[in-house]
């Protein structure tokens, strides 16, 4: 009784082909056959997947006559009720990973459907994810992988949601931005806050002076470690970590499965340019499965979607609306249902280069073995729509080729981009995904990855994106960036010194220089803006007292060096992309800084009042279009 | 993919002893690149410092420098950084800063001098000279006098070169290789030199001028590009420079007309041989290629195997020309330097052995054709005081002056420093006098007895100095003031009923 129960079907003597069934049932042909058994023996995948992915045969013809060759019965689990007691024995990602669902019980034999051939192994696993008693009978029915995770999805909607949700808060609780301030946050923040009122009432002098040398000092030190980062990333710009040569070497019989994850809120607009773009990715179709996350409430992308007819490759993925409305929580229910080894995020706008895919595959290979993330750069094929999306190209070009490619080298963590990272799946299960409360989810995750003793890398290849274009949709996207900073600052000093024992001085000191520092730049600038230009119209002496010989010293560094220095270092980012016609607009950096510092104040009054809001960047509103060759703007 | 070769510049290690295949001829003795360059740099350096320890013991300090020294000693004595508003060029100045003395300031020159020298030499080996044709060259015009003047006695000026060449390297590694970073290093070392000399925004104007000829890229956002990355420090540099000038005193273009570093000839004080005007400026030209044939001798190999750069090599000199005859001041040994400089930089390096050998000769009639020609001005009489080993009667004069001018308290000496730098210098301290960087110096001219106990004046009115009232105390003392010292250039007005401090 202990032994694993046959199938109730009795099995054929000769097992028949599965590709000859389907010629012979007339849904597959016999030239097409021929087109996927090549393809099979160059990419050494299975040949029902590789006949779904080439749209040649429906799945639920497929596993029909799957189910006809195991000799077993076909179910289509979606017009059937599963037992929800019984499914929730086991765990949904139990179920998907091994590709079974429990239908139902009766007496001592439960019927298990399935979407591969059961085997002795696959049944001791189903006996375990049960707890089966040894006396059960086990009754297979096949059905489809899509039908297991449509189920899933229905019966355990508020777990894979709770998961996707509160999973990092629940794990790793101080890693969460969750709470916006921890209590001893809070304190310090307060007993601060009162201190520094007290000392302006009672000694405003001294305060105001020991708050103005403290800005100056600090920007001082920002405009330094730019300088030496960005230069440090100069020195490597030729250099490809991953050349042409060894993509091309690659087998796709080697290739592993990829998992595409494109979070899609209010962009029917762009999702078939996307579909499409994601269609020209050198990357075998059966190895790559593309899960496009449409919230539920947007029922118009949903039927642009699937109005855009994806190939089979591509996959809808329900998010269920509840708070948080973010990206990240998106991108963690997508996570749930990932297959693949590899997961890479893209925007609905965006462009990737087409061996992008392949190059990371690469670059893991040859990386070391804590290499969880590598990032690929992001560029604007709108670069030269208005002065905005110039100034944007500048600002992404000299972050990603330049600054990057530094912190890499000189082994600071590496905040990840809005998008084309690519992650080791297995990793970013075991980091909690990314976190739902944080608005820059992705400048969070390079840092706990970081915290825990991964590596990201940078990658060579670009993906082209839409730049804003237009300054109150750039306020939104930016004030959004840098509430995001300050949410990740928040978290990760939770526990400062855990943090330099994670990663060391360096690099915290480098985490705090650019995560912390960022969003202190902008909103420090205005008033110290406002106090020159004061001057410099009225001549006023009221400033004198603040600005005692040494400070006025390090203040007039900062204005005239650090100003050049970083128009300058600006300059640096037309070079490896040969964008030289935008070199004289590095010029206006300063103007562009001013719209900085507006989205810095913004960001801070939503960091106090709606913390977890996600402002949403309207895309698709640029004149340009993308062509295949690159950039067009 | 690797990176390219890189031809002619200074990024690969120094083996200056090494051949060409980069193998030491002394076998497999290993030492450590950086021990290899101290060590050659200790050697160039040694001698320069012996050289100028020299001129110290025998009171030799050049104007440059007692410039330098007394503004340090200055903003020193005052504790106000800000006065450096009135000091250009303020690199050099900064330099200094640690220990104001004429001393250091001869030291620091040497050890640019000797730096520059060094890079020299690397470039010699580099285009394929073997050691002794390199130490030959390089000896060669080492030993010339305006070698061994800038080394000693112009830290300005060797520091400027010192920056030049070092530019020129990056330079050539941005135009190319292509290297983006050396393109911002130049850059920014053009920027620098502006804080060093005027005369960097001509020479980043030549950068820029030449670039396009080297571009291996040669497209207009090429051109732009490198354009831009050359030219914009220099340009903010002046402009930061203007802006400190504007704030700390009202001109943006103060720093242009400082009696002892003005731009223009006609603000110095105490230049000995102004030239203005075309013919004066070529004449000065020919005499400094008479006095440099190594430079017209390099012209003609870089015509024959580097047209190319012609413009290039040719560009320094048209500068020389064109700000002479403009007014503005680029001194002899200065514009000596330069014209070595570039010789020994601009030396071809794919060229024959025999044509090497040109080179060596032009270095040594170099040597020999600079001091049948000598220096002029200031330069001159260095020269003269080495020779003779005797210090000049306008050292001893100092150096009497500073005895008495010591023992006088804190800001009671009225003097102008724009004249007088050199006293300052000379006594070690700023503390004795109040000059017109102080608030109550107007107020002291007017009323010297309510303000001060002395005054120090020249015997003859100074132009662009010290302005009608102290050019009337030439001719007399103030009243309540006595004439208590005269020397044959200064002379000490004493408030009655006081005596002069115990030198």
């Amino acid at each position: 009784m202990n032994e694993p129960t046959p199938p109730r079907e009795h099995p054929s003597p000769v097992r028949p082909r599965l590709g000859e069934m389907l010629v012979q049932a007339g849904l597959l042909a016999p030239q097409d056959l021929e087109r996927a058994l090549k393809l099979q023996r160059r990419t050494g995948s299975p040949l029902g997947q590789i006949l779904i992915a080439l749209g040649l045969v429906r799945r639920y013809d497929l596993y029909r006559f799957l189910a006809r060759q195991w000799g077993l019965p076909f179910v289509d689990l979606l017009r059937i009720r599963p037992d929800r007691t019984l499914a929730r024995r086991g765990n949904p990602e139990t179920y998907l990973r091994l590709g079974f669902f429990p239908v139902e019980r009766q007496g001592d034999v439960y019927t298990i459907a399935v979407a591969r051939q059961p085997d002795p192994s696959l049944v001791e696993d189903i006996r375990q994810a049960l707890a089966l008693p040894p006396y059960a009978h086990l009754r297979f029915y096949v059905t489809t992988d899509w039908d297991i995770e449509q189920v899933v999805r229905e019966i355990f909607h508020r777990d894979v949601l709770n998961a996707a949700v509160f999973g990092l808060y629940y794990r790793h609780p101080h890693e969460s931005a969750y709470t916006v301030l921890t209590r001893g946050q809070f304190l310090l923040l307060s007993l601060a806050l009162l201190f520094l009122l007290t000392a302006g009432i009672w000694f405003p002098y001294p305060t105001l002076l020991a708050l103005n040398a403290l800005v100056n000092l600090a920007f001082l030190v920002g405009i330094v470690f730019k300088f030496v980062v960005s230069l440090a990333g100069a020195k490597y710009e030729t250099m490809e970590p991953i050349t042409r040569e060894e993509v091309a070497s690659l087998r796709e019989e080697d290739l592993p499965r990829y998992t595409i994850l494109v979070p899609v809120y209010r962009e029917a607009n762009v999702i078939r340019p996307l579909l499409e773009s994601l269609a020209r990715l050198d990357y075998p179709k059966d190895k790559l499965e593309i899960l496009v996350l449409l919230e539920e409430d947007d029922k118009e992308t949903y039927e642009a979607a699937k109005a855009a007819r994806p190939p089979y490759n591509v996959r809808f993925v329900i998010i269920p609306d509840a708070p948080p409305k973010t990206k990240p929580k998106a991108c963690n229910v997508g996570l749930f249902f990932a297959r693949g080894e590899y997961l890479v995020i893209y925007d609905a706008e965006d462009r990737p280069e087409p061996d992008q895919l392949k190059k990371a595959v690469v670059a893991f290979r040859k990386g070391p073995a804590n290499l969880a993330v590598v990032q690929a750069a992001l560029n604007y094929y709108n670069s030269r729509e208005n002065f905005l999306t110039r100034m944007f190209t500048l600002e992404y070009s000299f972050w990603f080729d330049y600054m990057l490619p530094g912190l890499d080298r000189l082994g600071f963590p590496i905040p990840l981009g809005g998008t084309s990272n690519h992650f080791r799946t297995q990793v970013l299960r075991e980091l909690g995904g990314w976190d739902p409360f944080n608005v820059t989810e992705d400048a969070d995750l390079g840092i706990r990855a970081a915290a825990h003793g991964y590596r990201v890398a940078v990658l060579n290849s670009t993906t082209y994106e839409e730049a804003n274009s237009r300054v109150g949709n750039w306020i939104r996207q930016r004030s959004r960036w840098i509430k995001g900073y300050m949410q990740t600052t928040l978290v990760h000093l939770r526990a400062p010194m855990q943090l330099v024992r994670r990663i060391g001085w360096k690099a915290t000191l480098g985490f705090l220089l650019l995560i912390a520092g960022t969003p202190l730049t902008f909103l420090a600038a205005p008033p110290l803006w406002a106090m020159y230009v004061l001057w410099l119209l009225t001549e006023t002496r009221i400033f004198d007292p603040f600005f005692p010989p040494l400070l006025l010293y390090i203040s007039l560094v900062n204005l005239l060096l650090g100003n050049g220095i970083a128009i300058y270092l600006n300059m640096l980012a037309v070079f490896k992309r040969r964008y030289y016609d935008l070199i004289p607009w590095a010029l206006l950096n300063p103007v562009y800084w001013v719209l900085h510092s507006i989205a810095a104040y913004k960001a801070l009054w939503q960091l106090l009042t709606k913390p977890h809001y996600w402002e949403k960047t309207v895309h698709g509103i640029s004149r340009y279009g993308f062509s295949e060759n690159g950039n067009t703007g | 993919m690797p990176a390219p070769e890189p031809a002619e510049t200074m990024m690969t290690p120094l083996k200056p002893w090494s051949n060409t295949t980069g193998q030491s001829p002394r076998g497999n003795r290993a030492l450590l690149p950086w021990a290899w360059r101290l060590a050659g740099l200790l050697t160039l350096f040694l001698p320069l410092a012996l050289l100028a320890l020299e001129a110290h013991r025998l009171l030799f300090l050049s104007n440059q420098h007692a410039h330098l020294v007394a503004k340090a000693l200055l903003v020193l004595d005052r504790g106000r950084v800000e006065l450096i508003g009135f000091v250009y060029p303020p690199l050099p100045f900064l330099l200094l800063l640690p220990w104001p003395h004429p001393l250091w300031a001869s030291l620091l020159a040497a050890l640019m001098g000797s730096a520059v020298a060094w890079v020299a030499l690397g470039r010699m080996v580099r285009a394929g000279f073997a050691p002794w044709q390199s130490l030959l060259t390089l000896g060669s015009a080492m030993l010339t006098p305006a070698a061994l003047y800038l080394s000693t006695q112009a830290l300005s000026h060797v520091l400027m070169l010192l920056l030049l060449v070092f530019t020129w390297f990056f330079f050539l590694r941005f135009v190319c290789d292509g290297y983006t970073q050396a393109g911002f290093v130049s850059g920014m070392l053009l920027g620098l030199a502006f804080f060093v000399n005027h005369h960097a925004l001509g020479f980043a104007l030549g950068y820029g001028l030449a670039a396009p000829f080297f571009l291996r890229e040669r497209t207009p956002g090429r051109i732009l590009a490198a354009t831009f990355v050359l030219l914009f420090p220099v340009v903010w540099a002046a402009g930061i420079w203007m802006y400190v000038n504007w704030v700390f005193t009202d001109n943006p273009l103060q720093f242009l007309h400082h009696p002892e570093s003005s731009l223009f000839v006609y603000g110095r004080v105490l230049l000995e041989e102004p030239i203005v005007g075309w013919p004066l400026a070529l004449r000065s030209v020919a005499q400094d290629l008479l006095a440099t044939p190594l430079y017209p001798l390099v012209f003609l190999l870089v015509l024959r195997y580097r047209p190319k750069r012609i413009g290039v090599y040719l560009f320094p000199l048209l500068l020389v020309t064109t700000v002479r005859a403009w007014g503005m001041v680029y001194e002899p040994a200065f514009a000596r330097g330069t014209l070595l400089l570039i010789a020994l930089a601009g030396v071809p390096g794919s060229m024959p052995r025999a044509a090497r050998l040109w080179v060596v000769l032009g270095g040594l009639l170099t040597l020999a054709s600079s001091h049948m020609m000598g220096l002029s001005g200031e330069a001159r009489a260095w020269q003269a005081v080495l020779l003779q080993a005797r210090p000049r009667a306008q050292a001893l004069e100092e150096m009497d002056i500073a005895r008495y001018l010591r023992g006088f308290p804190p800001q009671r000496v009225l003097l102008d420093d724009r004249g007088a730098y050199r006293l300052v210098a000379r006594t070690g301290s700023a503390r004795p006098f109040l000059l017109p960087a102080d608030a109550a110096y107007p107020f002291a001219l007017s009323n010297p007895a309510r303000f001060v106990d002395a005054l120090v004046v020249p015997t003859r009115p100074m132009p662009h100095v010290g302005g009608p009232m102290l050019n009337e105390f030439v001719r007399h003392p103030p009243e309540g003031f006595t004439r208590a010292r005269a020397w044959p250039h200064w002379q000490l007005y004493l408030r009655q009923g006081l005596s002069l401090p115990t030198p």
